[in-house]
């Protein structure tokens, strides 16, 4: 029996180490190209004026999608934030989907509202649109609001994308903060390049930072655990990850809380798919493989610069449903795009992005949840080599620190959002203090999603609650 | 002790390394950024300062070149002497802030002090210096000494930069072309229309604000451009012509409108007569109306929206009430802007029982009268 039980997690062992060295080979592969891949950028936007893009008529105009559930909390202060950005010509199209608090009626009051004849043409199917609205005062004359029945923010994104009138729709959370040049960023390849058909953008947390009039003014970190903790993830995510994928044209999510897309090319695709929790994540990797099955060139990229404030979760609670739901829409992506696995037809995705989104991403907690647990097995079995086991913990924790402090290098080499030197020596110290607890916590929350997902048939979203940005950035 | 154990310290002494001196050196270039951002600007400020005082400086009016230059050269004698014995370092950040200052003053100087700036430019090696950087295999070299000298207004530069028109870097050539706009002023149009290939949107932004400050003077550069065989160029000439209202372009872009090869160009060039309002192109207009190609009914439909003349009322009623949902909506936007017959078409269309011609006209409606409509 001992050596039955000996051989399976000695086998299993080798097994996590084999993985474990093949997750940090790649870590290394897209941290060493995210550099290069920010500084390209950087000398690049050094040439950039923008303000040809605001001055010139040419610059194309542009939709902003804001669904909204239950936002009551920071629906206005969103929609005037998204009224005030530094952009030629452009709409705002808040949908409210079939909320149950008072988000409609304080839109209504706030921005003067009246019952509009505007013709809306259902070209993506999407629940029942009850009405649309538009503001009686001229200051708002671009901004428009859907008034639906409730399908989710996919749902909510297809009315949006219905009703919208331009070739180029930004989709955004209600309930985020676009910086003043966020546009006009995100909108620069779309204008170099004619093959972009859609672009991200940064999204950072609001929490501790400054808010006025629905701008950030003050960048700093939080006076709480959770969202530090959630920063040094963020730029793990989206200037060590998606910035390296952006060189490869292998970016398989734009962040659902700023993305810009093309109108065709979303209607190529039949819009947001509404049965699936990561919509942002599958609609990316279906325009790829539209793309890629019709052979017709075309990127979608990652702008580093361009800001999305967000409010992190502050709540272990909260944090846990989010974090569970991102790994149930990752699931969800990976069963309904398999067929793109390993398939060389689908390029840099098929052979890269996919498979590493399947090993690293989605399997990787359920491999590190089941190493913990042969540790454990092997401890009562006293079969455990409990010098090594020490060391190779001790080796895991390195690499995960040299990948959060290469995340905040990064950081500091681009765009320096943290002035202060004891934000740095935080987040620094935070890269460590992570895989002490917070990295346990959320590979439990993601194997739990598996859980959901097939034993109780989860599908649904979950909520988040918000308590308004002036209280958030106070925490 | 085991192989194993061996590669897994080291793994773990690699880690470890990388961590310790990547967080130390963060820290410590983070307070040393902020110092040597703070010796910068002290530079900044002194350089200000003195150049400010160079320039203002008298020098002896109506002296012949060579002496001017000779007083220019001697008011920096004191400056040089300094830099010539300052150690390599010191010297690179002070010559560096004197470059920044010197850029930044030349946006605001002419006549007789931009000379006197050009002179010190020159004097200090900087004109020579960006003029190497020009070859340079790395292209935001060559980007940044392309801008420095148009910003210097360095007309000796101006051969090189006309050949930076073709490098293979885009924002090469648009500092090229920024810098030319500056050197050579409107007539830097001619070769950067027609050198230009495949320009991007982004190119075409930064040409329209050139072409804008022109504003009539580009006019026979842009009609020029309309027979060039870049399409892209082709397009960017027509609307920067229907952009800048160039009424008189309106018999060229009607040529472009009927008989240019590409439906692509030709509907663009009837979307600039629209925005041109001129009712010489309206007969036209009424038979693109009819064209078979979709786009080009839809520019027609568009222009005439533009233009806004009773005599279309009946051709676009007619385009109202059939064919695609978004033709038929330019139609009736067209319609309400054609005058009183237009708009009493589009309130009985408003009161129709067809729900989608009701729903156009209301929808139209809206948008010409507010809320209410």
């Amino acid at each position: 029996m001992t050596e039955v039980l000996e051989f399976m997690f000695g086998s299993y062992i080798y097994f996590v180490t084999a993985f474990f060295i093949g997750v940090n080979a790649t870590y290394t592969i897209l941290l060493i190209r995210s550099y290069r891949e920010i500084l390209a950028y950087m000398r690049h936007n050094t040439f950039s004026n923008y303000r040809v893009m605001v001055q010139s008529e040419l610059t194309p105009p542009v939709t902003i999608i804001a669904p909204a559930y239950n936002e009551e909390a920071t629906v206005v202060e969103s929609t005037r934030s998204l009224l005030k950005l530094n952009y030629g010509n452009y709409d705002v199209i808040v949908v409210n989907d079939g909320s149950k608090d008072e988000t409609l009626n304080v839109l209504r009051r706030e921005f003067s509202l009246f019952p509009s004849n505007q013709l809306y043409i259902p070209t993506l199917e999407t629940e029942r649109v009850r009405g649309i609205y538009k503001s009686e005062k001229p200051e708002y004359r671009n901004l428009m609001v859907v008034d639906k029945e409730n399908g989710g923010k996919a749902d909510a994104l297809n009315a949006g994308i219905n009703a919208a009138r331009y070739e180029y729709v930004c989709c955004i959370d209600a309930d985020s903060l676009l910086e003043e040049e966020a546009l006009l960023r995100v909108m620069k390849p779309f204008l170099e390049d004619e093959t972009v058909i859609a672009a991200g953008g940064i999204v950072r947390i609001a929490n501790g930072c400054r808010v006025v009039n629905g701008r950030v003014i003050d960048v700093a970190l939080s006076t709480k655990l959770l969202p530090i903790f959630q920063v040094v993830e963020y730029f793990r995510a989206f200037l060590s990850g998606r910035m390296a994928w952006h060189g490869m044209n292998g970016l398989m999510i734009i962040s659902g809380a700023f993305g810009m897309f093309k109108k065709s090319a979303l209607l190529e695709a039949k819009g947001y798919n509404r049965h699936t929790v990561g919509e942002d994540m599958e609609l990316v990797t279906r325009l790829h493989k539209i793309k890629r099955d019709r052979k017709e060139p075309y990127r979608i990229v990652f702008v580093p610069d361009p800001v999305c404030w967000t409010e992190a979760p502050e709540s272990a609670r909260v944090l846990a449903r989010q974090r569970n739901r991102w790994h149930r829409g990752l699931l969800e992506t990976i069963l309904l795009h398999g067929t793109m696995l390993f398939n060389r037809r689908y390029g840099v995705i098929g052979s890269a992005a996919m498979p590493y989104f399947l090993f690293v991403e989605l399997l990787g907690p359920l491999i590190e949840f089941a190493g913990y647990l042969a540790v454990g097995g092997m401890f009562v079995a006293g079969i455990l080599d409990v010098r090594m086991a020490v060391l190779f913990f001790v080796v895991a924790l390195f690499y995960g620190i040299m990948f959060s402090v290469g995340a905040v290098l990064l950081e500091e080499l681009s765009f320096q959002r943290y002035p202060r030197p004891r934000d740095l020596a935080l987040l620094l110290a935070f890269g460590v203090i992570e895989n002490f607890g917070y990295r346990q916590l959320t590979i439990l929350w993601r194997v739990k999603a598996f859980w959901d997902y097939f034993v109780r048939g989860v599908r649904s979203w979950g909520a988040m609650q918000r308590k308004g940005f002036a209280e958030a950035a106070a925490s | 002790m085991s192989v194993e154990l061996i590669i897994v310290a080291a793994l773990a002494v690699g880690a470890t390394f990388f961590v310790v001196v990547v967080a130390t050196g963060l820290l410590i270039n983070k307070v040393a950024e902020a110092r040597r951002s703070k010796k910068r600007e002290r530079l900044y400020q002194f350089y200000s300062g003195l150049f400010a005082d160079l320039l203002l400086q008298p020098v002896l009016e109506g002296e012949d070149g060579e002496t001017v230059r000779k007083q220019y050269e001697s008011l920096l004698t004191e400056v040089k002497s300094g830099l010539a014995w300052s150690p390599p370092a010191q010297k690179l950040l002070h010559r560096q802030a004197i470059g920044s200052v010197l850029i930044d003053f030349s946006s605001d100087l002419s006549g007789e002090s931009m000379d006197r700036l050009q002179y010190f430019f020159e004097s200090f090696g900087f004109v020579q210096d960006e003029v190497a950087l020009l070859k340079s295999r790395k292209w935001w070299l060559r980007a940044q000494a392309a801008r420095d000298l148009g910003l210097l207004h360095a007309m000796s530069a101006t051969e090189r930069l006309t050949s930076l028109l073709e490098d293979s870097h885009p924002d090469v050539r648009n500092q090229a072309m920024q810098s030319l706009v500056k050197l050579l002023g409107v007539d830097s149009l001619r070769p950067i229309l027609r050198k230009a290939r495949n320009i991007s949107r982004w190119t075409s932004l930064e040409l329209s604000m050139i072409v804008k400050n022109f504003e009539e003077q580009a006019y026979p550069y842009l009609i020029e451009a309309l027979s060039y065989p870049d399409q892209s160029v082709v397009l960017f000439a027509i609307e920067m012509l229907s952009e800048t209202g160039f009424v008189a372009a309106v018999e060229p872009l009607m040529n472009v409108a009927e008989s240019y090869p590409n439906i692509v160009v030709r509907a663009k060039a009837t979307e600039a007569l629209g925005r041109l309002g001129d009712q010489r192109a309206e007969t036209l207009l009424h038979r693109l109306l009819k064209n078979p190609y979709p786009s080009l009914r839809a520019s027609a439909t568009r222009a005439l929206e533009r233009i806004g003349s009773p005599s279309s009322v009946p051709i676009l009623s007619e385009r109202m009430q059939t064919g695609p949902l978004a033709e038929r909506l330019s139609a009736a936007r067209a319609l309400a802007r054609s005058g009183e017959r237009g708009m009493v078409r589009l309130r009985v269309a408003g009161e129709e029982t067809d729900q989608t011609m009701r729903a156009i006209a209301l929808h139209v409606l809206e948008e010409i009268e507010g809320v209410g409509a």
